[in-house]
Parts: structure tokens; sequence; C-alpha cells
């Protein structure tokens, strides 16, 4: 218990850090300059990533530095929180020393940085990374952006979202995949599903979050927020969506799961049939369940009749500077080198199933050939349809808390079998006076 | 909260050797470091440090309580963060859970420890020392490990004691997602943790009654009930009053078992007031409001821990 004492004391040293550098956040943005010979570039840069995507850099510096021999790249692999909080201290303090020369931000924390150290980042755009622009998916391309349309990261990995499915399950009961179109298709579809076979359509992580319902609401082209920053919880896409999380329980098609294991032990007992999550959860299904390999299919997310579209996305980082850093042209070349080489992004799909958001790389053959585990289907080049579709979002300062808002008010409803008019009213409330931001227009009325 | 007593004790010191008089008498060359200001300068490097890294973020943080930040600028808004957190349904929520966690799993907690400390300190019990060890051993091993086992054993689905319910014909329990039982998760870790750290300070304070009480009231014929309630008790109590502060005070502050175990949740089921701070800090980078919700918990603390100072100091 004393630890908490040690944790408030961090806040309270944190935050007069922040007092004392107020001011020193000068925002010189220095220009990176690309060398003409690259062995004359010479340095140190230390990196701090975490998990696969620090693997993956581990296994680039080799093939980076057989262009650049003269950079030496020191990869420093560590927990994201424990990367975040370094962060934010560095940041507040202001010292170079204390902060990395390269850092994996996941996207939607980059407004966050952005609100609270402005300027806090390199400017890409001045740096020559606007050549770049356009390679990417339209959507990973937006939320590397700051507020004036500077791009202050670069774009690494996404997380197209779809449906995985248990095929047998599937085919025991005798539902089409293919027919699944819209939700009242996929509900039909559980109801038969669960008769025939007694398995449950979904399982929902109600003591942890339900990123479903944030799916759901992203894929109808809506979200959290508006591009101006408004608040949109009150739309009608978001009703929609707690309508239909509603749903699932009255037809009584899914089931309360503990943790992610217990998400990953329901699929494996067959226990849950559908599993609609992003890409990356084919690294885990691989890990944790070989001997299912073969039974496994994927659609895309199946969509609402009245708009929108069958792709959402979940996760996905980039790669920032921060301001402070004395080697930024050293940083800079492996940041465009990590984000832009194909091969690397390759690399990193086949080792460490990382989706890249380098569209040029949605045409190597790895993306046409069939998966095994998913019983011949090319799931690779299914996905990088949905990433190519994925609707555009505005993140801000407050994502995290619209986002624990709406998980926490959402698994309310469940536990404590409430109205999903009342709950998505409450979410409204709890924003307007959490956030402080207006919100928009169309949704007074 | 040691550092009040630590701050008067040297206070008290410097007066003492500050008013000793000058051993020469006569004209003593003049430097900064003389009988008069040494401990004054032997002083300075503890004092600096807690000017440095106590007061001034006390006060960095009082300050940053009656501010936000806009477009990335601090601004003073007065009470603005206050009012918010007054009108916070999830504040009230978190404070609480944290009142009920310490009005529930304190009591419990001491009266186990009690027995546990009598069982200890008992003649015919055998292997002694095992047991101490193995009755402190939680409370120093690392609660992380400790988790990732209590997670298992807690799962509603597969986890080892709902299938021992299910195989005695009992219903399997939402351990950790139901918002009702996650709760007594938490008061169940934090028993495993805790009790036997207050039983070891109970123990301690045990051995220091006096035989010849026992001796005397066998004498008169009290039995074993009668010798716990009326001699055991009564001389235990300062030390069990001070299990009871030091206990409420890790309450009030708790952070690391719900962290570990339910993540504050279900729907905030187990979210103490610290959790909620921390939120707010680390994760949405509200920092103003962090501060505000840190001020608010250390009167919450003065509070509670006047009131029990007052209530034990009636005993003496």
């Amino acid at each position: 218990m004393k630890r908490i004492l040690k944790a408030s004391a961090a806040l309270l040293l944190g935050s007069s850090l922040i007092l004392s550098a107020c001011g020193g956040n000068t925002a010189s943005t220095d220009q990176v300059q690309k060398p003409e010979d690259p062995e004359s570039v010479s340095g140190s840069i230390t990196v701090w990533a975490w998990a696969l995507e620090a693997d993956f850099l581990e296994t680039m510096v080799p093939v980076f530095n057989e262009k650049y021999p003269n950079i030496e790249v020191n990869i420093n692999k560590q927990g994201p929180d424990q990367v975040y909080q370094r962060l934010i201290t560095g940041l507040a303090a202001g010292e170079g020393g204390q902060l990395p020369d390269l850092v994996q931000v996941e996207d939607q924390r980059l407004p966050s940085f952005q609100n609270d150290f402005p300027n806090t980042f390199v400017n890409l755009s001045e740096s020559g990374f606007e050549e770049h622009m356009g390679s990417f998916t339209p959507t990973k391309e937006e939320s590397i952006k700051d507020e004036d349309g500077n791009v202050i990261a670069f774009p690494r990995d996404v997380g197209p979202v779809g449906v995985f499915y248990r095929k047998d399950i599937f085919e025991e009961a005798g539902v089409e995949a293919e027919s699944i179109e819209t939700w009242s298709d996929y509900v039909e579809a559980g109801e038969t599903i669960k008769d025939e076979t007694g398995a449950d359509m979904l399982g929902l992580t109600l003591n942890e979050s339900v990123p479903l319902n944030r799916f759901m609401i992203h894929q109808q082209d809506a979200f959290y927020f508006n591009s101006d920053g408004e608040l949109t919880v009150g739309s009608e896409e978001t009703r929609r969506a707690a309508d239909l999380m509603k749903e699932f329980e009255d037809k009584d098609i899914m089931s309360n799961v503990t943790n992610w294991d217990g998400r990953v032990a329901g699929l494996k007992n067959g226990e849950v049939a559908t599993l609609p999550n992003a890409v990356w959860w084919y690294g885990t299904m691989v890990d944790q369940m070989p001997e299912l390999s073969g039974s496994w299919g994927m659609f895309p997310l199946p969509k609402f009749k009245e708009q929108g579209v069958r792709a959402a996305n979940s996760g996905g980082s980039s790669y920032a500077i921060p301001q402070v850093s004395d080697q930024k042209e050293a940083a800079y070349l492996f940041g465009e080198f990590v984000s832009t080489n194909l091969e690397a992004q390759l690399d990193g799909l086949e080792s460490q199933g990382l989706f890249p958001s380098l569209t040029e790389a949605y045409d190597a053959p790895i993306f046409q050939e069939g998966q095994e585990y998913f019983d011949g289907q090319s799931v690779y080049a299914d996905f990088a349809d949905i990433a190519t579709q994925i609707p555009e979002v505005t993140y801000t300062s407050d994502y995290a808390r619209a986002d624990n808002t709406f998980n926490e008010e959402i698994v309310s409803m469940y536990l404590y079998d409430e109205d999903p008019e009342n709950v998505v009213d409450r979410i409204e409330q709890r924003l307007k006076a959490g956030t402080g931001r207006d919100v928009a227009e169309t949704e007074k009325e | 909260m040691s550092y009040p007593s630590e701050e008067t004790n040297w206070e008290t010191e410097t007066e003492e050797k500050g008013s000793s008089p000058d051993p020469g008498g006569r004209p003593v060359k003049r430097t900064w470091f003389t009988v008069k200001t040494a401990p004054y300068v032997l002083l300075l490097p503890a004092v600096l440090l807690f000017l440095i890294f106590t007061a001034y973020p006390i006060i960095a943080s009082f300050w940053l309580s009656f501010q936000t930040t806009e477009a990335g600028e601090r601004v003073f808004v007065g009470l603005n963060n206050y009012v918010r957190l007054f009108q916070d349904p999830i504040f009230y929520q978190a404070l609480g859970n944290t009142l009920l966690l310490l009005v529930l799993q304190v009591p419990i907690m001491i009266f186990l420890a009690v027995i546990l400390a009598v069982l200890m300190n008992s003649a015919f019990l055998k292997m002694k020392g095992f047991f101490r060890v193995a009755f402190f051993t939680p409370a120093v091993t690392s609660l992380v490990a400790a988790s990732v086992i209590f997670l298992l054993l807690l799962n509603p689905d597969y986890g080892l004691i709902n299938y021992l319910l299910t195989t005695v014909g009992l219903e399997p329990v939402g351990w950790l997602n139901n918002p009702f039982w996650a709760k007594v998760s938490l008061v169940l870790v934090m028993l495993w943790r805790w009790t036997g750290y207050n039983m070891i300070i109970l123990l301690a304070g045990l051995q220091n009654i006096s035989n010849d009480l026992y001796e005397a009231a066998r004498i008169d014929g009290a039995g074993k009930v009668r010798q716990f309630f009326s001699i055991t008790i009564p001389q235990l109590r300062p030390v069990i009053l001070f299990a009871a502060i030091i206990s409420t005070i890790g309450t009030l502050q708790l952070f690391d078992e719900p962290y570990t175990l339910t993540g504050g949740g279900p729907v905030n089921a187990t979210t103490t007031i610290t959790m909620y701070l921390y939120e707010n800090g680390f994760e949405y980078f509200d920092f103003e409001y962090a501060s505000a919700i840190a001020y608010v918990v250390v009167v919450i603390i003065a509070i509670l821990s006047f009131l029990q100072f007052r209530l034990g100091g009636e005993r003496k």
C-alpha cells in the first residue's frame, strides 16, 4: 500500500516539473536535410518501443546499417505504460538526456501529447516527409497529422477489423458466413448457431472493455468527436450501436467472458463462435490455438442497413522524434526507413504479424497467398481491402476519457439491465463535464 | 506521515545546541562554521531535499489544482476543478468504494490478526517460526506475481475456486465480472496480503504483556476466555489502535491491489480514489484535476487520522 505514496509523489513531482518547464518548450523546428552520402551520417540514437514492434525494430537495425553503417541504433524495449510515463515525465522536464530520439506512440495518443506539450515532436513535413504522403492508407495519414496538417509521426502499422469465426461451428449449424452482410443477418445467424450448437455468437469482456461498440460507431463514419473536436455522443450512429449491443443480450447470443484469457478460452473451447476484432489477433490465435488450424475463417464487419462501410480500425502505432533530440538527422533516417521501406513492412508482417499501412505492400505475393490457418483463405488481402476503406476519425486529446466512459457505461447497460437511450444520455453528460467540450450542433435537437 | 515528527525532532535539537554557551569566551575567528551555526549547516542538506522534493511539489500541485490546460497553456480557473469534482459521479463512486473497503476490510482484518497473533503466542503451538513466516510472506511477496495467481484462481469461467464451488453443488460466482463479487475478491486479496503483517505487529504487543497478569488471573480462577477479554484485549488496545490507523491510511491510499486484480472494474465497482487520481493524471493527462483530487484525499485522511488520534488519546 505504501507504493501509493510513491505514485502520488511521482504525480506531484511530475506536475511540478511541468510548471517549471513552462516556457522552456521553445519550438525551434530545425529541418533535417537528407544526406548526399549515407556513410557521411554518423551518430547514435535510442528508440523506445514495446512488444512485437520492438522485436521488429531489432531485426531492422542490421538491414538499416547496410545503408547507414555509421548510425548506431539502440532499441530500448519496454512496456507501453513505461514508455508513456517516461515520455510524459521527460517531455515535462524538457531535457534531451531523459528522452529517446525516436519513440513509438499509438495513433490515438498523439493528439494528447500535442495538446499537453505543443510542438513537442519534430515537424516531419518540414523535413521532407511530404514526399511519402499518399503512400499510406488514408486514415493512417490523417491520424499522424497535427491540427495544422503537419506530419508529426512516421506511420507504421494499422489494425483493420474483421470478424474471425469458427468455420466448424458455422458448418455444424448450417450457417453460411458469406450470407452475413448486415448486423441483423449476424444476429439471425447467432440465434441459429445458439439453437443448433449451443455456442454463443460472441464473447464480451465485461470486466475490461467492449471495443466492439467503438467499431460499430466507427464503421458508420461517426465517432465520439467530429472533426472540430465537438462531442457527437448523442448521435443516431451512437444510439444505433448501443441498441445493437443491447440486442445481443436480449437475443441471448453473447456471453460474458473474463479478461483476455477468457476470450481466448471461449474461442478455443468452441463456446464462442466469432471474434470481431483487429488483424493482430491472428498472432494470438496461432500461438494459443495451433490445433484449430484450418477451422477458421474471416468476413468483414457486417454493416448497418442504413449506412456505413464494412471496415473499422483498432490499434496501430507510429514513430515520433522528440524536439529535444540532438540526433534528429539520424532519427529521421531510421524512422523513414522503418516506415517506408517495403521489405521492412513485409518482414514485420511475416515475422510479427504487424499489419503495414504502406499500401504498396498490399501488392506483395504474401497478401494473395492462401493462409493455411484460415483454410486457404487469403486473409491478408481481405484485411488490406478493409484497411483502405476505414473511415477517418478525429481522436482529440480526450480520446482516452471518452473511450473509458463508453466502455464503463455500455458495460453497466448489461450489468444493471439499463435502457440504451439512458446510457447514451449519461455518457454525453459525463463527457460534457469531463472534457469541457461543446456538443456538436446537429446533436442538440 | 513521518515528516512532521522528524521535523519536530530537528527543531528541538537545534534549540538545545543553539542555546549552549560559547565555550571559549574569547573572540574567535569569524567563520561560517561555528558552534552556533553548525547544527543549521549540518541540517541544510536534509532541509534542502525536503524543500525541493516534498514542500515544492506539495505547493506546486496545490497551485496546479486551480488551473487547467487550454491549447497547451495553463490558465487559472479558480475553483473550477473542485466544483467539477463535487459534481463528478465517478468521484463519489470511487470515494464510496474506498470507504466501504475501509469499513468492511479493516475490522475483519484486525479481528483475524488478533486471533492469529494469540494462537502464535500460545504455548501449545508447535513450529511457531514456520507459521509466522508463512503468514507474513504475503506482505513481502510481489503483488503482481500474486495477482496473476489470484486471477487464475478467481476466473469465473475456468478458475479453481468456481470449479470447487460447482463440485459441491454451488452456483459459480462472477468473482471478477460482477460488481458485488469483484469487491469481495478485492477484500479477500487484501486480507491475504495484510493480515499477516498486522499479526506480527500484534504479536510483538502480546509478548510485552507480563505473564504475572495471567498467573494472577489463573489463581483467581479466570478461564482462558475470561483471560483473553479481561487481560489480553485491554493490554493490547494501544497496539490494536496503531494497527488500525496504519491500515486505515493504507486503505485510503489503496491502489496496487485493485489496479493489478480488477483494474477498477467492472464499471468502476472497485475503483478507489487513488486509482481515479492516477487515471486522470496519467491516462487522461489531466494533471490539474488529479491535483484537485489529491488535495481532497489529503483533507479526508487528515480528518480521519485526527478522529482516530482523539479516540486513541482518550484511553490514555
